[in-house]
């Protein structure tokens, strides 16, 4: 059948060989054009909805684990164990029964108010335990990192036991603020040995796994979606050049200048080419685009948490002066985390800082600082182009942190000045002693403005993107219609000749 | 006429083959990793005692010697196809981009400065630097009780500086060539301490004989040990990360650490690896 079709030796077999040879061709073309386009849809879907935001969730692990953290500091610091240890649930289904009998509620000393960061506490816990799904989720079955997920899950729930001994034993016994009793803080220091050896690096390493694996698969479609540009260019050439082929052939035997028909097929497989290159390296920046926003987003998030952990670290400092030393490191080792400068010394990283600050804020194209507002000023400074108002949340960012270093600084002044109690008001916020710090709380909203603000970004490209691409699903099988339609018109006449 | 087709079909086969190879180039990956190696070179450290150190046979023995095999064995290469290298601080990140070795576990603190230059794995230890003092000594219970003590400086490292000069604390530093010398002069009497990672002070305190040295229970440091990788080698990076995560949670880096040194004051460890430096 095909030997009969394509006889080589005679004129008709001959153009309906080349004819084939330019529909193949012109089917490549549409095939790599659709193959890549839906590896970049696929890459897309993974940064903007599917995996991305999962990855997104599972980081709010680590962070709610900080912010639990950091509540128990603070309320062992500042004596408010009673109100820790209060369970007003606990307390109404007691007094339910006298309540009817009287019609008012009695003035009992069992009713007791749940202190605030209890309150946040628990709230924390549920996202803790929301979020560990959302990593197991992620995790596909891989059992080391379900591993990883079981041990966070268990250690939380021992976590809450060793807290609440350390409470009782603080509640105790009256004390001073700042200065809970010894058998307090050896409890308290158990609870924080669990929190961060083994549930802290563990949340932290399920946030880098996801983000691995979403690396991973946007590196992957990415080069695919760049190998089908690099595809569809060489099957468009190969088709224009067989249609080329066919029109001088034809001219040649037939006797004719033009085949209208197969010109306006060659223009039309120009065209398609020239626009599926486009289109496909369009769709690859923007996943590069979509990428970066969400790196940024997940890289912000993750010194959010490390703030909140350093802040932590300082009502360690104050609440456990026996381990002061070990403290004050961390604490130096997440600022240079967060914003790295060439010092070992707190006291030098607190004297360089404001000046490097101030020099980034003169002139954004001087950010001579490290760590993750380094690499967020070059991120920024890429993308403004110069253009001052892109990078001005950022320089409000920057200032912001700059003021909680400077609140540290006086902190720590207090502290070594041996006012322990004065130490730890001021460590916490000066209007409301049982919230932290107002620097850190105006610092982490404008984290959060940014987070937010780099997500939107992120599933804005990816929504324009998509909606871009939508058109394509009837324009790439039109198109291949159309263009096949016009080369059998074009060779079609030719052909009837020879019946 | 013939000449004509058979030109037309060579070229029609040239672009295809041109095609399939671009198609093939395209998805393939640039950097070589350690994920697909089928033999590793692994630089270790010789002169730290329990962490690295070389046996008179010529092979290499410690900590750090067991974290690499067990990671390598997790990365498909048996102990057979290892090969151990001795690698000086001054030398490795060098020796890493030269490919002379394929992974480095050398006791190297993971800093800022060095996740720039190479890719970091790790940490596969958290260090706390410590204080190693005489077993009849109570006078020294933490760091500033160091005040006014001679305190063993090794050339070369940073221990004997972070509490003088970061902390402040006005120790009498005593210059010595090495810990293991730090150790012998502690015993002996002509020093009152000796500080390094808590490794490294259970390893040299093995080495003096009748316990006659104990570590204080008073850590004041992290130092993270990181795995040193040829840089852009994100999939060998996350293969040894996922390598160090099995190994705390089956227990086998408690084993190693309790046979290696099972010396008290070191602190406790985990089934949870510690926090990765991330693979980026």
């Amino acid at each position: 059948m095909a030997r009969r079709l394509f006889r080589l030796r005679t004129v008709p077999g001959r153009v309906r060989m080349l004819t084939a040879c330019a529909l193949l061709a012109v089917g490549g073309l549409i095939s790599v054009t659709a193959v890549g386009l839906w590896q970049a849809r696929d890459g897309l879907r993974t940064l903007g909805t599917a995996d991305g935001r999962t990855v997104i969730a599972g980081a709010g692990l680590y962070g709610a684990l900080t912010d639990m953290d950091l509540q128990v500091t603070n309320v062992l610091l500042t004596g408010q164990e009673a109100g820790w240890l209060c369970e007003p649930e606990a307390a109404d289904q007691d007094q339910a029964a006298p309540a009817d009998e009287t019609g008012q509620a009695p003035q009992d000393d069992a009713a007791c108010d749940r202190a605030p960061a209890r309150v946040l506490y628990e709230i924390r816990r549920e996202t803790a335990q929301q979020a560990a799904l959302a990593a197991a989720r992620l995790a596909d079955g891989d059992p080391v990192r379900l591993g990883t997920v079981r041990a966070v899950l268990d250690g939380l729930h021992q976590y809450d036991q060793r807290v609440r001994a350390a409470m009782e034993l603080g509640q105790q016994a009256e004390h001073p603020l700042g200065m809970p009793p010894a058998a307090a803080v050896a409890r308290y220091r158990f609870a924080t040995a669990l929190m961060t050896e083994e549930l802290l690096p563990g949340a932290y390493n399920l946030t880098l796994d996801g983000q691995a694996s979403v690396h991973a698969a946007y590196e992957d479609r990415r080069a695919a979606a760049r190998a089908g540009m690099v595809q569809a260019v060489v099957a468009g050439g190969l088709a224009i050049a067989i249609l080329a082929g066919l029109q001088i052939y034809l001219g040649f035997r037939f006797r004719r200048v033009l085949n209208p028909a197969l010109a306006v097929a060659t223009l039309g497989v120009l065209a398609l080419t020239l626009t599926s290159g486009v289109l496909l390296s369009a769709e690859a920046r923007d996943m590069r685009v979509a990428k970066v926003g969400f790196d940024q987003a997940l890289a912000l998030s993750r010194a959010q948490s490390i703030g909140t952990s350093m802040d932590a670290d300082r009502g360690r400092f104050l609440l456990d002066p026996g381990n002061a030393d070990r403290y004050d490191q961390l604490y130096l080792d997440k600022a240079q985390s967060i914003l790295y400068l060439p010092v070992t010394k707190l006291a030098a990283y607190h004297a360089l800082l404001g000046g490097r600050l101030d020099r980034y804020g003169d002139d954004s194209r001087v950010a001579d600082f490290g760590g993750f507002y380094g690499a967020e000023a070059r991120t920024v400074a890429d993308r403004a182009n110069g253009a001052q108002a892109a990078r001005e949340p950022f320089a409000a960012l920057l200032s912001r942190y700059g003021r909680y270093q400077r609140t540290d600084r006086q902190v720590r002044e207090l502290a070594a000045a041996g006012r322990r109690t004065d130490a730890a008001i001021a460590h916490m916020d000066p209007d409301d002693p049982t919230l932290a710090h107002r620097d850190l709380r105006a610092y982490n909203d404008g984290l959060s403005t940014l987070i937010t603000h780099h997500q939107y970004l992120t599933d804005r490209t990816v929504q324009d993107a998509q909606r871009a691409m939508t058109a394509w699903t009837w324009l790439l099988p039109a198109a291949f219609l159309v263009i096949a339609a016009l080369i059998v018109a074009g060779v079609g006449p030719r052909l009837k000749e020879y019946r | 006429m013939r000449a004509t087709r058979d030109a037309a079909i060579v070229v029609i086969a040239a672009l295809a083959v041109l095609v399939a190879v671009v198609a093939y180039r395209a998805g393939d990956a640039a950097v070589s990793s350690v994920a697909d190696k089928d033999t590793l070179v692994i630089g270790v450290e010789d002169d730290k005692p329990g962490l690295g150190t070389r046996t008179p046979a010529g092979t290499f023995t410690g900590f750090e010697v067991d974290v690499a095999t067990y990671v390598a064995g997790r990365l498909g290469v048996s102990e057979g196809a290892l090969r151990f290298v001795a690698i000086h601080p001054g030398d490795w990140e060098r020796a890493l981009r030269r490919g002379e070795v394929d992974l480095v576990f050398a006791g190297y603190p993971i800093t800022p400065q060095l996740a720039d230059r190479v890719t970091v794995a790790g940490p596969y230890y958290v260090a706390h630097q410590s204080i190693l003092v005489r077993a009849d000594d109570k006078s020294i219970q933490n760091v500033r009780d160091l005040r006014g003590k001679r305190l063993c400086q090794v050339a070369g490292t940073r221990a004997a500086d972070h509490i003088i000069e970061d902390l402040d604390v006005a120790a009498v530093p005593v210059p010595a060539p090495s810990y293991a010398d730090c150790a012998q002069r502690l015993a002996g009497k002509d020093l009152d301490a000796v500080s390094a990672d808590d490794l490294i002070l259970a390893g040299i305190a093995a080495t003096v004989s009748d316990s006659a040295v104990v570590i204080v229970n008073a850590p004041f440091t992290d130092e993270r040990y990181g795995v040193g990788l040829q840089k852009g080698d994100i999939r060998g990076c996350a293969a040894v990360n996922r390598a160090i995560t099995e190994m705390y949670q089956s227990g086998a880096a408690n084993t190693m650490l309790t046979q290696g040194f099972g010396s008290p004051g070191l602190s406790r460890v985990t089934g949870t690896a510690p926090s990765f430096e991330g693979c980026a």
